[in-house]
C-alpha cells in the first residue's frame, strides 16, 4: 500500500516576507513555520487549539497555528512572536516590552504566545482596560504559574511605559 | 533560527541574567528546538490494551509507507547482545521497548523510522499489533488482593516498594490520648503537563561511542542508564541537554532517550522523537495514593502519637518508586512535633502510566492528608487550626519522626505570616457575598525533605578575553537556575552577573550533577558554584600577590578587576591577570556533598538523619463557594516560605507564587481519569489546568538569612503541597463541609453540602 | 491525519456542485478548528477537503432592525461577537459567542462550521434557537430552510444531507425584541467547555412574560429547547417564584451524559440553577 502524497503550493507572507512552499495539505501552519522556516518562537503544546502556545496573528488577528492548515494561509499575512516588532525601529512590540519590564516569564515557553496576543488585543482597542486584555488572553495557558507577572505585564500595558521596577515580596531577614 | 548543531559540536554557554528579551520574543531556545543535519524521526507504536501479551506485530504495511526506513519492536532488542533493555532506578523491571507483554496503555510497542516525523506518525497507524488481552487492574488497593492480575512475575503481589517508620511507640501511646481522630484521604493521578513535550535525539559516531540530545532534568542519570542499556563505559555516551520548557519531574530518568538511541543504532543515523500532547500523559504521572490518618493527642490538644497507612499506585512500572515511596512516607507525619510515630507504606503496581517525581514529589499525597486532619482535630477540639498548628508545629530542638533534632525551624514565623495576610482588613476582590455565596479561609503547613546524601560539581573559569564561564551539569528549566549560579558566582568574584555566562549540561564537558530535582540546585550546586568561584578567587589573587608584594588576601576584588590596597598604580582586570599568567585560563573548582553518613536509615524503622535541611512551606487561602453549585473560587493566596540565604527575591517571589498555582491545579481541577484501563482525557481540554482567569490574587513571604555564610534552602516546592490542604480547609471554613478525596470539585462540595442540609433537618 | 486533495471553489455552486461528485470522500472545511480536531484524532479521514474560505458570498453578516440578522457561513465567531449589528439588535448572541473557547478559536470557527459540527455543547446554537433563527441549505438540486432548533438529530449529526452546504443563518427581526442572555456553567476552569449552558429570551409586557424561549446545551445529544418550562413562563409574572418553578421543568427535559464534567445528576441540577438565574437576570434587565 503507498501513502497518497497530496501536495500544493502555497504562498504566505511571514513576518512581512512572502514565502514559497510546496506544501503537504495537511500540513499545520505550525509545522511549516518551525521545519520550514525555523521560527522557534511558535511552539507545540497541546495541539488542539487550547494553550495558546502556538499563537500567531493571521492578517493581524491571534490564530492557533496547530489548527489552521498552511493551505487555508495561501495569501495572507501571518505575524509570530519573534516578526512582531521586525518592521519597526524597536527589537521589541510595546506589549514585549511590558512582559520583559514585568519580568513575566519563568521557562518562558508559552511567554511569546501571550505577549503577541496582547499585542494584537491592545492593537485592535488601544484604550482597553486590563480586564479586557485578561478576558482576551483567557486560555493562553502558563504551567509555571507567572500569571500574577502576566497580569502586572497587562497592567503596565495599559498605563503605558513607567520606570518602577517590577515589585518583590515581602522580605524578613531574621 | 534554531541552532543547527551536529553530534560532536562545540560545547555551549549563554548569558543567564538579561535574557528576558529573547525569552519575550521567542527567541530563545529549549531542547525541541535542537535540529541535527540528517536526522530521521522516529514515532512510537503504542499499546492500546492495559494488560496482554503481544502475539503478533506486522510491519509490513508500514515499511511498504514511501519514507519509512525501518520498524523496530520488542523481539528485535531482545535478541541483541549488545542491549540490556530493561532499565529502572532500583529494579530493572522496565523494557525500552515492550517485550512479549504490554503493561499499560501507551506503552512504547514498536519505533517507526522515517524521513519526516509526518511520514512515521502515519505509517504507525500501520504497524498491525495483535494482544491477547490479559486481565487488568488500576487500583493499587485492589493490586494488592490475593487474586489480582500480576504485572510482574519477579516482583509477587504488585509489591514495588515496602517501608515502615517506627519512631516510639506509637500503638501504645494511642492507647493513652485523650482524644483520637481518624480519617482516609485519596488524591488521584495527575499529569505535570510541561508546556515543552518531550524530546530527543540520538546519534552514534563512528568511534561506537553515543550522543543524545535531550531535554532531560537529569543529564547524568541519563548517561549512567544508556551506559547500562547499551554495555559502554559511561565516557563513551554524551548526554547533552537544553533549557526545558517546563518539567515538574517528568523528565527526570530515561524517557525518550533509550527509545532514539536505539532507532539511531538500527539505522545508522541520528534519530530525533518528540511526544505528542497524549503522549507526553502516557509518559509519566503522579501517584496516586490513598492514606489513612490516626491522630491521638492530649488534653491541651497537643500531638501524643500518630499511625500512617498509605498506598502508593506506582503505575506499570517502579522507577523510584521503590526509594521515594520511603520518602513520603518519612514525610508523611507532616512539620510537627509528635513523640510516637508508626506510619506503613506499600507501592503497588498497576496497569496505569508510569510514575514518577511530581513537583513536591510523593509530598502532596501525604500533606493532603496531615493538613486536612489538622484542621479536623483543631475543630473536634473546638481550637482555631491556626492555633493549634502554632502549637504543634516543629521548633528548633525538637525531634522529627526520623529521630532528627531539628534546626533553622521556621514554621511558627511562616504561619503568622500567612495568618497576618489572610485576615488583613481589605477586601480581596470586588466580588460580592450573597446568601449562595460564602466565604472561608484556610492554612496548610508541609516539611520537605531535600535529596540526601546528594553531590555537585562546578567549574567557573576566565578566559584572556575576561570572559566568565560557570560549568555544571544543572538543567535550567524556568526555576531561574542559570541566573541563581550566575549571581552566585558573580557576587564572589565581585563582577556583574550579566558578564558571566553559564553551560548547558553537557556530560562530555560539564561536571558531576545528582539531577536537577527536589528543588536541590540553588542549594547543592549553588554552593559547588560558590566554592569554585572562590578558588578562582584565590587563583586571581595568587597570580598579582607576588608581583606586588602583598599578600593574596590583600587583593581588592571590584568590578571584574583586581588592585592593591595601597598602591592605585597596580591594578589588572581579570583578563589581564590571565594574559599574564601565561595559561589560556584559570579555573576553579568546587564542589559541595551532604556529610558523610547524612541521609542513612534505619532499614527497617527508618531512623537516622533523613535531610541535611528542611524545606518548609506555609500557605493560606480566601475561597468562596457557591453553595447552590459547589463551585470554589479561590480569591486570594499567601505562601511563604524559608529560603535560608536568599540569592533574588523576585525569582524566589515566582516560585512561591507559581507554586501555589501550579498547585490550585492539583487542589480543584486535576485528575487522569480510567476507564477500563485507558486513560479518557489525555488532552489539555478534558485535562485542564489553571488559566488566568482561574488565578487567585497572590502574595508571598519569603523568611531569609541575613548571613552570608548561610545555606541557601530550595524554594520550588514548598508552597505547591499546602495549596489543595488548605483550599479544603478553607472550604469547611466557609460551608462546614469536608472533602477527603481530591480533586475538590464542585460537584463533590455540592453532594456534601446536600447531605449536611440532610444531617441537619434530621437533628 | 492524513493528506488529502485539496479544493477551493471560489462560489457557492462550485463548491455545491464539489461536494456532490465527491459524496462520501469530501469533507467541508469552513474554520478547520472541528475538522482539524477530528482529523487528529482520526475520527475524520477526508480524501478530498473542500475549503470555503474562497467563497465570498459566505462571508460576511448584515443586519437591520427590519429584515433581521443574516450570518454568512464562513463569519467568524468573532465577528458576531464584535460586529455592530449583532451587538446592538442581538446582544444575547453576542455574548453568546464571546464565551465560546478563545479569542484563537473564535477568530478561526465559522457559524456554519460550528452548526454542522453539531457537538451538543457548543455555545452558539441554544442562543441562535432562542432567536428563532433559520439555516438555509443548499444543495445540487434544492435550496431549503430549517429552523436551528430542527437542525440536530445526535451527537455530531444534523438534517444536513452529504451533498448540501450550509450557506447562511438568518435571525428573523421578529425575533429581535427579545431580552436575551446566556449563562454557561464551568465547574473547573473558566475556559472550559461548558458542563451545561443555557440561553433564554423573554419579552415582558405589563410586568407580564409575553414570549419566551430556553434553549440549552449540554443536556444531551443534541442542544434542545425546553418548551415546557417556556409555556410555565408565558403569561405569568415576573416574581422569583414563577420564574423558579419554570427552571423546575427544565431537568426533566434533559438527558446529560456522565463525563469529566459532571455526573448526569449533577448536569441537570445545574441547568435548573443556571435558568433561575438567568431568567432572574433577564427579568431585572427588563426593568430598567
Amino acid at each position: 500500500m503507498t501513502e497518497r502524497t497530496e501536495s500544493r503550493p502555497v504562498e504566505v507572507a511571514v513576518d512581512g516576507r512572502t514565502r514559497a512552499f510546496d506544501v503537504r495539505t495537511d500540513e499545520t501552519l505550525l509545522e511549516t513555520l518551525r521545519d520550514r522556516c525555523g521560527t522557534t518562537s511558535v511552539r507545540y503544546c497541546c495541539g488542539i487549539g487550547v494553550c495558546g502556545t502556538c499563537t500567531v496573528l493571521l492578517d493581524g488577528d491571534a490564530v492557533s497555528s496547530c489548527l489552521l492548515l498552511t493551505v487555508m494561509a495561501e495569501g495572507r499575512q501571518v505575524t509570530t512572536p519573534q516578526g512582531l516588532a521586525a518592521t519597526s525601529c524597536s527589537a521589541i512590540s510595546s506589549a514585549q516590552q511590558a512582559f520583559v519590564d514585568a519580568g513575566a516569564f519563568q521557562c518562558s515557553y508559552c511567554i511569546p504566545g501571550m505577549a503577541l496576543a496582547a499585542q494584537a488585543a491592545i492593537d485592535r482597542d488601544p484604550e482597553a482596560s486590563v480586564d479586557h486584555l485578561v478576558d482576551e488572553l483567557a486560555g493562553n495557558l502558563c504551567r509555571c504559574g507567572s500569571y500574577p507577572q502576566v497580569r502586572e505585564a497587562l497592567e503596565r500595558l495599559v498605563s503605558g511605559p513607567t520606570d518602577d521596577t517590577a515589585t518583590t515580596p515581602e522580605e524578613v531577614h531574621q | 533560527m534554531s541552532p543547527a548543531l551536529n553530534p560532536g559540536a562545540a560545547p555551549l554557554s549563554r548569558r543567564a541574567v538579561g535574557d528576558a528579551v529573547d525569552r519575550v520574543r521567542g527567541t530563545f531556545t529549549f531542547a525541541v528546538d535542537r535540529r541535527i543535519e540528517g536526522t530521521l524521526h522516529a514515532v512510537a507504536v503504542r499499546s492500546v490494551a492495559p494488560h496482554g501479551r503481544i502475539t503478533s506485530i506486522d510491519a509490513a504495511d508500514a515499511l511498504a509507507v514511501p519514507g519509512v526506513v525501518a520498524v523496530i519492536d520488542g523481539s528485535h532488542v531482545a535478541a541483541d547482545d549488545g542491549i540490556s533493555p530493561w532499565y529502572g532506578e532500583n529494579r530493572a523491571d522496565q523494557p525500552v521497548l515492550a517485550i512479549g507483554k504490554v503493561r499499560y496503555v501507551g506503552e512504547p510497542v514498536a519505533l517507526v523510522i522515517a524521513d519526516s516525523r509526518a511520514t512515521a506518525e502515519a505509517a504507525a497507524a500501520q504497524v498491525w499489533v495483535d494482544i491477547e488481552e490479559l486481565p487488568h487492574v488500576v487500583d493499587p488497593v485492589l493490586a494488592g488482593a490475593p487474586d489480582a492480575p500480576q504485572l510482574h512475575d519477579e516482583w509477587p503481589n504488585n509489591d514495588s516498594g515496602t517501608w515502615t517508620l517506627v519512631h516510639g511507640d506509637a500503638e501504645r501511646a494511642m492507647a493513652t490520648a485523650a482524644h483520637v481522630h481518624t480519617a482516609t484521604y485519596t488524591s488521584p493521578a495527575q499529569n505535570h503537563v510541561p508546556m515543552e513535550p518531550h524530546s530527543a535525539t540520538g546519534a552514534w559516531l563512528p568511534d561506537g561511542s553515543l550522543e543524545v540530545w535531550t531535554g532531560t532534568q537529569s543529564p547524568y542519570v541519563v548517561r549512567q542508564r544508556l551506559a547500562t542499556m547499551f554495555r559502554l563505559d559511561p565516557d563513551r555516551v554524551r548526554v547533552r541537554g537544553d533549557s526545558l520548557g517546563g518539567a515538574f519531574g517528568s523528565k527526570i530518568d530515561l524517557r525518550l532517550e533509550g527509545l532514539v538511541a536505539l532507532a539511531s543504532r538500527a539505522v545508522g543515523a541520528p534519530v530525533r522523537m518528540e511526544l505528542r500532547r497524549d503522549e507526553v500523559f502516557q509518559s509519566a504521572s503522579k501517584h496516586a495514593a490513598t492514606v489513612t490518618m490516626t491522630t491521638g493527642v492530649d488534653e491541651d490538644g497537643l500531638l501524643v502519637a500518630r499511625i500512617i497507612d498509605i498506598v502508593w499506585n506506582s503505575g506499570a512500572y517502579a522507577l523510584q518508586t521503590p526509594r521515594s515511596s520511603r520518602t513520603g512516607m518519612i514525610r508523611s507525619p507532616g512539620p510537627y512535633r509528635i513523640p510516637h510515630v508508626l506510619a506503613r507504606s506499600v507501592a503497588r503496581y498497576t496497569n496505569t502510566v508510569p510514575t514518577g517525581p511530581f513537583r513536591g514529589a510523593m509530598t502532596g499525597q501525604v500533606c493532603w492528608a496531615h493538613e486536612s486532619a489538622a484542621d479536623e482535630i483543631a475543630a473536634e477540639l473546638g481550637v482555631d487550626p491556626v492555633e493549634w498548628r502554632r502549637r504543634n508545629l516543629l521548633r528548633d530542638g525538637d525531634a522529627f519522626a526520623t529521630g532528627d533534632v531539628m534546626h533553622e525551624m521556621h514554621y511558627v514565623d511562616l504561619l503568622t505570616a500567612v495568618d497576618d495576610a489572610l485576615t488583613a482588613d481589605a477586601p480581596p476582590t470586588s466580588s460580592t457575598r450573597t446568601r449562595t455565596r460564602r466565604r472561608g479561609r484556610g492554612v496548610a503547613a508541609v516539611l520537605k525533605t531535600t535529596r540526601t546524601p546528594t553531590r555537585s560539581e562546578a567549574q567557573v573559569q576566565v578566559d584572556a578575553e575576561g570572559q566568565v564561564a560557570v560549568r555544571t551539569s544543572a538543567v535550567e528549566m524556568g526555576q531561574g537556575a542559570a541566573a541563581s549560579l550566575a549571581e552566585m558566582a558573580a557576587r564572589r568574584l565581585d563582577m556583574p552577573a550579566e558578564d558571566v555566562s553559564v553551560s548547558w549540561p553537557d556530560t562530555g564537558w560539564t561536571p558531576f550533577d545528582q539531577t536537577t530535582s527536589s528543588s536541590r540546585t540553588t542549594f547543592a550546586t549553588g554552593l559547588a558554584v560558590e566554592r569554585a568561584a572562590s578558588d578562582l578567587r584565590a587563583c586571581i589573587a595568587q597570580q598579582v600577590a607576588q608581583p606586588w608584594g602583598i599578600t593574596p588576601d590583600q587583593v581588592v576584588h571590584r568590578d571584574g578587576c583586581v588592585s592593591s590596597p595601597g598602591d592605585p598604580a597596580q591594578r589588572m582586570t581579570y583578563a589581564d591577570v590571565v594574559r599574564s599568567s601565561g595559561a589560556g585560563e584559570l579555573v576553579g573548582t568546587g564542589r559541595y556533598e551532604t556529610p558523610p553518613g547524612a541521609g542513612r536509615l534505619d532499614p527497617e524503622t527508618s531512623q537516622g538523619n533523613v535531610s541535611v535541611h528542611f524545606h518548609q512551606g506555609v500557605v493560606g487561602v480566601e475561597v468562596e463557594v457557591d453553595t447552590e453549585t459547589g463551585r470554589v473560587h479561590v480569591l486570594r493566596a499567601h505562601g511563604a516560605t524559608y529560603a535560608g540565604r536568599l540569592i533574588d527575591a523576585e525569582r524566589a517571589r515566582k516560585q512561591i507564587e507559581g507554586g501555589m498555582l501550579f498547585g490550585l491545579g492539583q487542589a480543584v481541577m486535576e485528575e487522569t481519569l480510567y476507564e477500563a484501563g485507558q486513560m479518557i482525557n489525555p488532552n489539555l481540554s478534558d485535562y485542564q489546568i489553571p488559566s488566568l482567569l482561574d488565578v487567585p490574587l497572590t502574595s508571598s513571604t519569603v523568611l531569609s538569612d541575613a548571613d552570608p555564610d548561610a545555606e541557601p534552602h530550595g524554594i520550588g516546592e514548598s508552597t505547591v503541597p499546602p495549596m489543595a490542604p488548605a483550599v479544603a480547609n478553607a472550604v469547611h471554613d466557609a460551608v462546614g463541609v469536608r472533602i477527603r478525596d481530591l480533586p475538590v470539585t464542585a460537584e463533590k462540595v455540592l453532594r456534601a453540602l446536600r447531605e449536611k442540609q440532610a444531617d441537619d433537618r434530621k437533628n | 491525519m492524513r493528506p488529502f486533495r485539496y479544493h477551493r471553489p471560489g462560489t457557492v455552486a462550485e463548491a455545491a456542485q464539489l461536494i456532490a461528485d465527491l459524496g462520501e470522500d469530501g469533507a467541508i472545511l469552513a474554520g478547520g478548528t472541528s475538522l482539524m480536531t477530528l482529523a487528529r484524532l482520526g475520527l475524520a479521514e477526508p480524501q478530498h477537503v473542500v475549503g470555503l474560505a474562497g467563497v465570498p458570498e459566505l462571508c460576511g453578516i448584515e443586519g437591520n432592525s427590519g429584515d433581521g440578522i443574516t450570518l454568512g457561513a464562513m463569519a467568524t465567531l468573532r465577528q458576531v461577537e464584535t460586529i455592530p449589528p449583532v451587538r446592538r439588535l442581538a446582544p444575547g448572541l453576542a455574548e453568546a459567542a464571546h464565551q465560546v473557547a478563545t479569542v484563537r478559536i473564535r477568530n478561526q470557527a465559522t457559524v456554519g462550521g460550528t452548526l454542522v459540527h453539531a457537538d451538543p455543547s457548543q455555545d452558539l446554537p441554544p442562543m441562535l434557537m432562542v432567536y428563532d433563527a433559520v439555516a438555509r441549505l443548499t444543495g445540487p438540486t434544492r435550496t431549503r430552510e430549517v429552523p436551528v432548533a430542527e437542525l440536530f438529530v445526535d451527537f455530531f449529526e444534523t438534517v444536513v444531507d452529504p451533498d448540501e452546504i450550509l450557506t447562511s443563518v438568518h435571525l428573523p427581526p421578529a425575533s429581535l425584541g427579545v431580552i436575551a442572555g446566556y449563562l454557561k456553567f464551568l465547574p473547573r476552569t473558566q475556559d472550559d467547555y461548558a458542563t451545561i449552558s443555557v440561553a433564554a429570551g423573554l419579552t415582558v409586557v405589563d410586568g407580564c412574560i409575553d414570549t419566551a424561549r430556553i434553549a440549552v446545551a449540554g443536556g444531551g445529544s443534541t442542544p434542545q429547547r425546553c418548551r415546557e418550562a417556556e409555556s410555565a413562563l408565558v403569561g405569568g409574572g415576573t416574581d422569583v417564584a414563577g420564574l423558579a418553578a419554570a427552571a423546575d421543568l427544565v431537568p426533566e427535559a434533559l438527558d446529560p451524559v456522565s463525563d469529566a464534567r459532571g455526573s448526569g445528576d449533577y448536569k441537570r441540577e445545574m441547568a435548573r440553577i443556571s435558568t433561575r438565574r438567568l431568567l432572574q437576570r433577564l427579568v431585572s434587565e427588563s426593568a430598567t
